[in-house]
């Protein structure tokens, strides 16, 4: 409540007349505050002042797009808050007339750097002490940006927070002195510096090596949008100092204007020689602006059954196919197709609304079957009266839930007449990246896409989507491979030249063979740069934190113009999986075979998923491919993005957008992109996913 | 715009003018049968609109707009919204009730639910107190003031006619929304 509340309980008042208030302008506003301590984050996107770190890190989820600029030095940097005490930032760094090495002598008329930092608070604020945070700049790349350190913040009054640590590498590089933590060994004394053209790989022998210094700083807030930082910068910038910018002072000015809700801007003094701009945008996809969404209020429930109610229309209404009905004595079941919500319990409880209101009086429980491209995962009954007793009751939610029983269903109805085939065709745009090419770091197609997809008959489905390019500049890359691997990945810029793609065409078979057991056949065009077969079985127990699969694809690769030609190159592709939830949300997936260049090894990939469906994954692939032999990089890594499209708009959809991005696009460790596999396919309708969200079975 | 929504609700509520008043009747919290339809305002959506009654159930009446935002009472007392995003999934009724009944009395407890953006319950206990009525312009004004656990008030007014019918309302929604403002047309 603010402002407008203010104003409208005003309006209501002005209504009245002379009349007393309903309500009491001064009662709906809450007590105006004092200033509260603004939220910066450095430039490097980590918690922090201007250079320097400090000890906080943002809440939970919380992501920040920022752009950071000073002479000669820009970057743009991606921070998520992994965890409550884990911050992770990404960026990406164009630097002009640097030093190869601290001190150095050659200089580099410009230098594209990726880099990774991790920010760990170990320490939350207490009565007595400070916050207390370690944090690892660069930790696989080439070191530019490489340095650590440990630091300490603490609130003084909700205006003024002070900061202090010690430094090493990069933050060890001004007022440096013999390393502290030599104690524990020589090697602690002296550390080495990569050049921009190595690096790759884990730089974690140098870390906490060489001289450490202090550094330290203060964050005031002014006004309400309103705040200054200066601080004492253990940077000594060696490797621009006197070819990028001046280097005059260890003391960095800054003044951050909170522009708007997330967004803020900085101006600063960077160590007087250069004035730099940052600008950071930050929102948190736990709390989206539409909260749960504007989801349209589904029907009430009824004590009797509304008379001239249709399953099928009232369900199909709803965004829910009716694939099976059956009715027996008390129990009436039905098997749906969840064509709306991301969140399956959101489908089964408008079901239930639909059910209630639906069914004929005999009917005391209902057995709702959660299918996925007619193949039937989950089933889950409700009891008729349980649902009217809970429907506004404060502990409707849980007591919905204690009611419900979920198991495994391996077996789906008789079939609807009618319910197959099923076909349906979409038109609508797309959005095709390509990030952190050295040559330009952002290009990008937009274009339409038209989607067809025929349900066959039950677990039988035939996919295909067809793309033209309007505008963009994919077509401009000119990267030519020198990679001495098969081309699998390193050519895609060849396969961005067409403008009118068949990206995928598919038919793909999807089944029950047991309990907890599932499996696919996918044959066709199955990615835009590789055709061919692809099996897969899957055993995932529906409340299982454990789920193990094998998939087997034999490929070939695909015409650089995405047509229905192939080129010589074959692949038989394998891997063994294993999924784990930790739970938290925080997921571990471990992929073990043989990749699309005929190289063996392993990926490891990490995630956190929200119980909205956000996700975000780090990943990395190690194969019997030689660093040497892989190239720039050293070995394949990146993240992936998963967006539920619903949190976008507010509004109920089904579908999400995931983005994957490699820091390299290279040949080594790369695997074949199939649609529909089948974890995430049976995921989102199973027990431990819907006990996670049964909120939203009311919503 | 929002000041003009606000007072054509109260012109169509129309001002009760009458001088003699009785205390407020529990069994008459509805609007009454004249009141098919009501107003709902909620600032914070910057929205008003008419709202008519989808139907009714053990005592609690849903209506809804012609969008498909739905507001359910409990005798008149707010218990569900949906469709306006951080909607109160349910909430108690009972506690208010009774202190309507009989204001003045001790505090109590009043919780309710909201669902967060992650989908996660949230329940959120309030401690209210139901002040005694008070006559404000010919209408029967009783005042349930809460403190939420961060320590933030608010408050719920219930305006009521000389027949115990339930004029006017206006009632806390939720941390993210905040109140929403009824008023019944015609009873």
């Amino acid at each position: 409540m603010g402002s407008r509340m203010r104003l409208a309980a005003m309006s209501f008042l002005a209504g009245l007349g002379t009349a007393p208030a309903l309500v009491d302008p001064a009662l709906a506003e809450t007590q105006p505050a004092e200033p509260q301590l603004a939220w910066h984050l450095n430039g490097l996107g980590l918690p922090g002042l201007i250079d320097m770190p400090s000890a906080l890190s943002p809440p939970d989820a919380q992501f920040t797009g920022q752009i950071a600029g000073f002479r000669n030095t820009l970057r743009y940097s991606l921070t998520w808050t992994a965890s409550d005490r884990l911050t992770a930032a990404f960026r990406y760094a164009l630097l002009f007339d640097l030093r190869g090495v601290p001190g150095g002598k050659t200089v580099y008329p410009s230098i594209f750097d990726r880099s990774f930092s991790l920010h760990y608070r170990l320490l939350d604020e207490g009565p007595m002490w400070p916050a207390l945070a370690l944090g690892l700049n660069d930790v696989a790349g080439t070191g530019i940006y490489g340095g650590e350190y440990l630091v300490a913040t603490r609130t003084l009054s909700p205006r003024l927070r002070l900061t202090g640590g010690i430094g090493w590498g990069r933050l060890g590089s001004y007022g440096g002195f013999a390393n502290p933590l030599g104690v524990l060994g020589d090697g602690f004394d002296s550390r080495s510096y990569a050049r921009p053209e190595e690096g790759g790989t884990l730089t974690w022998g140098s870390w906490f090596h060489g001289p450490a210094a202090l550094f330290g700083g203060v964050e005031y807030q002014l006004t309400d949008a309103l705040s200054l930082t200066a601080e004492y910068s253990s940077d000594a910038y060696q490797r621009e100092a006197g070819t990028a910018f001046a280097w005059k002072t260890p003391v960095n000015l800054g003044l951050t204007w909170a522009a708007g809700p997330g967004f803020s801007l900085s101006a600063q003094a960077i160590h007087g020689g250069a004035l730099g701009v940052q600008a950071d945008w930050t929102f948190n996809p736990k709390t989206p602006r539409a909260g749960s969404g504007y989801d349209a209020a589904g029907p009430m429930l009824t004590a009797a059954p509304v008379p001239g109610g249709d399953l099928a229309r009232d369900l199909a209404d709803r965004g829910l196919r009716l694939l099976g009905q059956r009715q027996d004595g008390a129990l009436l079941e039905v098997d749906l197709a969840n064509d709306r919500y991301v969140i399956a319990a959101q489908a089964l409880g408008r079901a239930a609304r639909v059910l209630v209101r639906d069914a004929p009086k005999g009917v005391a429980r209902f057995r709702i079957i959660l299918s996925e491209a007619g193949m039937p995962v989950t089933q889950v009954t409700l009891d008729r009266a349980a649902l009217l007793a809970s429907e506004f009751f404060v502990d409707g939610s849980a007591l919905s839930r204690a009611d419900a029983r979920i198991s495994d269903a391996t077996a789906g109805l008789p079939r609807l007449p009618g319910a197959f085939p099923a076909a349906d065709v979409w038109l609508g745009p797309y959005l095709k990246p390509v990030l952190f090419d050295p040559d330009a770091p952002l290009r990008a197609d937009l274009g339409l896409a038209l989607n067809g997809r025929v349900d066959l008959a039950p677990g039988l489905v035939l996919a295909a989507s067809l793309q033209q390019r309007v505008l963009g500049t994919l077509d401009q890359q000119s990267r030519v491979s020198n990679s001495t691997l098969p081309h699998v990945r390193s050519d895609a810029w060849l396969y961005d030249k067409a403008a009118l793609t068949l990206p995928t065409a598919t038919i793909a078979w999807y089944a029950r063979p047991g309990p907890d057991l599932y499996a696919r056949i996918t044959g066709g065009l199955l990615e835009p740069m590789f055709a061919g077969l692809s099996g897969e079985l899957l055993w995932k127990p529906q409340a299982s934190r454990l789920a193990l699969g094998l998939e087997l694809d034999a490929l070939a690769q695909r015409g650089y113009d995405q047509a229905l030609d192939l080129r010589d190159y074959r692949v038989v592709t394998g891997f063994a999986t294993a999924y784990y939830a930790f739970g938290s949300g925080v997921t571990a997936r471990l992929d073990l075979g043989r990749y699309l260049a005929g190289d063996q090894g392993a990926t490891l990939t990490l995630g956190r998923r929200l119980d909205n469906g956000w996700e975000i994954a780090v990943f990395a692939t190690r194969t019997d491919v030689s660093a040497a032999e892989f190239g720039e990089g050293s070995f394949d890594k990146g993240f992936s993005l998963t967006i539920p499209l619903s949190l976008v708009g507010g509004q109920p959809r089904r579908e999400v957008t995931t983005a994957v991005i490699h820091a390299v696009g290279r040949d080594g460790g790369a695997m074949p992109d199939v649609p529909g596999r089948l974890y995430d396919t049976i995921r989102a309708d199973q027990q431990d996913a819907l006990d996670a969200t049964w909120g939203r079975f009311w919503k | 715009m929002r000041r003009v929504l606000a007072a054509l609700i109260l012109a169509l509520a129309g001002c009760d003018t009458a001088q003699h008043l009785r205390p407020p009747r529990p069994a008459a919290f509805q609007p009454g049968p004249g009141a098919a339809v009501m107003f709902a305002a909620v600032p914070a959506r910057d929205r008003a609109a008419p709202i008519a009654v989808e139907g009714s159930r053990g005592g609690i009446v849903t209506w809804r707009t012609a969008d498909n935002v739905s507001f359910s009472f409990d005798r008149g007392v707010l218990v569900a919204t949906r469709g306006l995003g951080p909607d109160l999934m349910a909430g108690e009724a009972a506690p208010t009730l009774a202190a309507l009944a009989r204001p003045g009395g001790p505090d109590y407890a009043l919780r309710k639910r909201y669902l967060t953006g992650d989908n996660h319950d949230l329940m959120l206990t309030l401690t209210c107190r139901m002040a005694a009525p008070v006559v404000e312009d010919g209408a029967q004004v009783l005042t349930e003031s809460c403190v939420l656990p961060d320590g933030q008030r608010v408050e719920n007014r219930f305006a009521f006619g000389q027949g115990g019918d339930l004029l006017r309302s206006a009632q806390w929604i939720g941390p993210d929304l905040g109140m929403a403002l009824f008023a019944a047309l015609g009873g």
